[in-house]
């Protein structure tokens, strides 16, 4: 069967502009890189990354708001090119943004001109709508002007309209940013029992890792507009184990000697590490495949180099290590340093 | 699955009595009318912007002319008055127009719901007509309240031919609408800035033949002012509301009206197109 979002070589570049008297140039950057992306009817796929690593700019190319600069783009069978308006009715979207709404309308009547667009009646509309309302405790809101809705109460609004129009495909960017972890938690149900009673297949990019952890079925990781797979949330120990070093030296000089770590000798492998400073001390991840091989060298490598280890603990890889790593790798080689 | 399920069409986008009625009633009384009479100032005020101006003008007409029989704008009947009263109430329409579609394309910027009503299947030119519907319902106030004010305390005397009233006013805006579009074209693409609105604003207020006639201008400088619809417009308004006024003497006039709407739609809606596309390379559609 043909999946029911099929993306493939996709490039986006923004143009730069030039100089001005006012502004410097800026160069062209690479938003998306070649990314290939294939998701299959009823299966929710979890996007992680940092900011700025092309999240939010593959759901939009996907989703028509943005048009790409190359490679190939189908929803349900349509192609972006060609069949734009076909591909705008197959999808529904949830945006990171509370600004999504007319403020001086009613909550009701948002959603009457929103799915009226859709050419949805009002019937309709309140069947559909109803329950979700009345699920995510938005009845009495939804007579008041939309300006006097918290951030939550925003959110929970732009999911009833996203959820009413009974899309094939939803495109949810960071479906819980700005939001507290109860209401976090009734946006996640939701999206979960919703999806699965429509078969709906989903795109869900998240900054919040507990969102793909509990909803991603698969889960692929962007850095600097490349996608690369990661095994499914819950095979991610299977794969990768981190190293968690804590270490009495100061972040810079951690940074530092880890720099030196490939260069000082050419049999070593190259390793993927993260630093944080905590508490005046400083925790190091370093995440590896084989760290029966690689730990023992590593720890000697910092010894003597110098810096005072306090404690090693060795454990699966969990999604936010994942992203931590992926996002400190992004960092580096957008820097020109070796991760 | 494909498309969505509503009310048994795809998407609900086809071109229905049914479907545009519910979207014209969805942007012109909730998205038109529920919001700008949700800013009751605002309102009162845009009231009193349409009603102020005529005793302006009346009290200038009076200091810098007589309104008699012998002034050069007695082709009416009536004096300048009725002149500038008529002038002002149309050309209202005009530059309203530019404005008005240029303000909610950024308006919808600014409060997001640019990119959630482009994504619908709603398409780009049809959002542009409906916007347009409730500029024009606001203008038909502004202009009964200006025509109003000209006849209960201005002494104004209207001798109307109905059938060709209608007829230039339709003319009248839809061949103004092409330059309105091309206007909030600009908006899209240049954010801040409305060059087309201004120049046209100024632009028709000078040469359109709002507060003198055409035949006041020097020669080079009349030739500009059959360059924008809005001249013949008021040529054919004043005739067929002033006069009475039936279809052939004012033919030449609707016929450039239709030259223009033939020319400046297409065009219009080819450029909006185009800055379209453009924004959605560059990824500011929603930016402002």
């Amino acid at each position: 069967m043909d999946p029911v979002i099929d993306v493939r070589n996709l490039v986006k570049r923004f143009r730069g502009t030039r100089r001005t008297a006012f502004a410097p140039a800026t160069p062209d950057s690479l938003a998306l890189d070649h990314v290939d992306l294939a998701i299959p009817e009823g299966q929710i796929y979890g996007l992680i990354g940092a900011n700025g690593a092309g999240k939010t700019t593959l759901l939009k190319v996907i989703s028509t708001l943005l048009l790409p600069t190359s490679g190939e783009v189908r929803v349900l069978g349509h192609d972006l090119r060609t069949e734009e308006a076909a591909v705008r009715s197959c999808l529904g979207l949830v945006t990171n943004s509370e600004r999504s709404f007319y403020y001086r309308l009613t909550g009701w009547q948002n959603l009457r001109y929103f799915t009226g667009l859709y050419g949805m009646d009002r019937t309709t509309l309140e069947r559909r709508a109803r329950p979700l309302v009345d699920r995510l405790g938005l009845s009495r809101a939804m007579d008041r002007d939309y300006r006097t809705y918290s951030t939550g109460m925003q959110r929970k609004l732009a999911f009833i309209r996203a959820f009413v129009l009974e899309t094939p495909v939803l495109l949810l960017d960071e479906p819980t940013s700005s939001l507290d972890p109860l209401s976090s938690e009734e946006i996640r149900s939701l999206i979960a029992e919703e999806c699965q009673a429509r078969d709906q297949t989903v795109l869900l990019s998240a900054n919040n890792l507990l969102d793909v952890e509990r909803l991603a079925g698969r889960v692929g990781k962007m850095s600097q507009g490349r996608l690369t797979p990661v095994e499914s949330a819950s095979d991610l120990d299977e794969s990768l184990r981190v190293a968690r070093i804590w270490l009495r030296d100061p972040r810079s000089r951690v940074e530092a000697t880890l720099r030196t770590w490939a260069g000082g000798s050419p049999g070593r492998p190259p390793v993927r590490w993260e630093v944080q400073e905590r508490n005046q001390r400083t925790l190091l991840r370093v995440a590896t495949e084989e760290p029966e091989r690689m730990l023992p060298e590593f720890l000697q490598f910092l010894l003597g180099s110098g810096l005072a280890v306090e404690s090693v603990d060795l454990r699966s890889v969990d999604l936010e290590e994942e992203f931590l790593l992926a996002a400190r790798e992004a960092e580096a080689e957008a820097s020109g340093a070796s991760p | 699955m494909s498309g969505v399920p509503v009310n048994g069409s795809p998407a609900g986008a086809g071109l229905t009595v049914r479907n545009i009625l519910r979207k014209a009633y969805l942007f012109t009384f909730l998205r038109g009318w529920a919001v700008w009479l949700s800013y009751p100032a605002q309102a009162f005020l845009t009231l009193v912007g349409w009603v102020v101006p005529v005793f302006f003008y009346f009290l200038l007409a009076g200091f810098l002319t007589s309104s008699s029989s012998g002034s050069p704008f007695a082709g009416n009947g009536q004096g300048y008055v009725a002149f500038f009263v008529v002038g002002l109430a149309f050309q209202g329409f005009v530059t309203s127009l530019y404005g008005m579609l240029a303000q909610r394309i950024r308006s919808e910027q600014m409060m997001g719901t640019l990119e959630h009503l482009l994504l619908s299947p709603t398409s780009p030119s049809a959002v542009l007509a409906y916007s347009t519907v409730f500029g024009i319902m606001l203008n038909l106030l502004a202009m009964a309240a200006i025509l109003g004010v000209g006849a209960a305390f201005l002494g104004v005397v209207f001798h109307v031919a109905l059938t060709a009233v209608v007829v230039s006013v339709v003319l009248l805006i839809v061949s103004n609408l092409g330059m309105a579009i091309i206007a909030s074209s600009f908006i899209l693409w240049m954010k801040q800035g409305n060059p087309v609105a201004v120049f046209f604003t100024l632009y028709t207020q000078l040469f359109g033949g709002v507060f003198f006639p055409v035949s006041y201008l020097p020669g080079g400088l009349q030739v500009v002012s059959y360059l924008i619809p809005l001249t013949f417009g008021l040529d054919a308004v004043r005739a067929t509301l002033l006069s009475g006024a039936g279809f052939l003497p004012i033919l030449p006039d609707l016929l450039w009206m239709v030259f223009y709407t033939v020319v400046t739609i297409p065009l219009g809606l080819w450029f909006f197109r185009w800055t379209l596309r453009r924004v959605r390379e560059d990824g500011t559609l929603a930016t402002y």
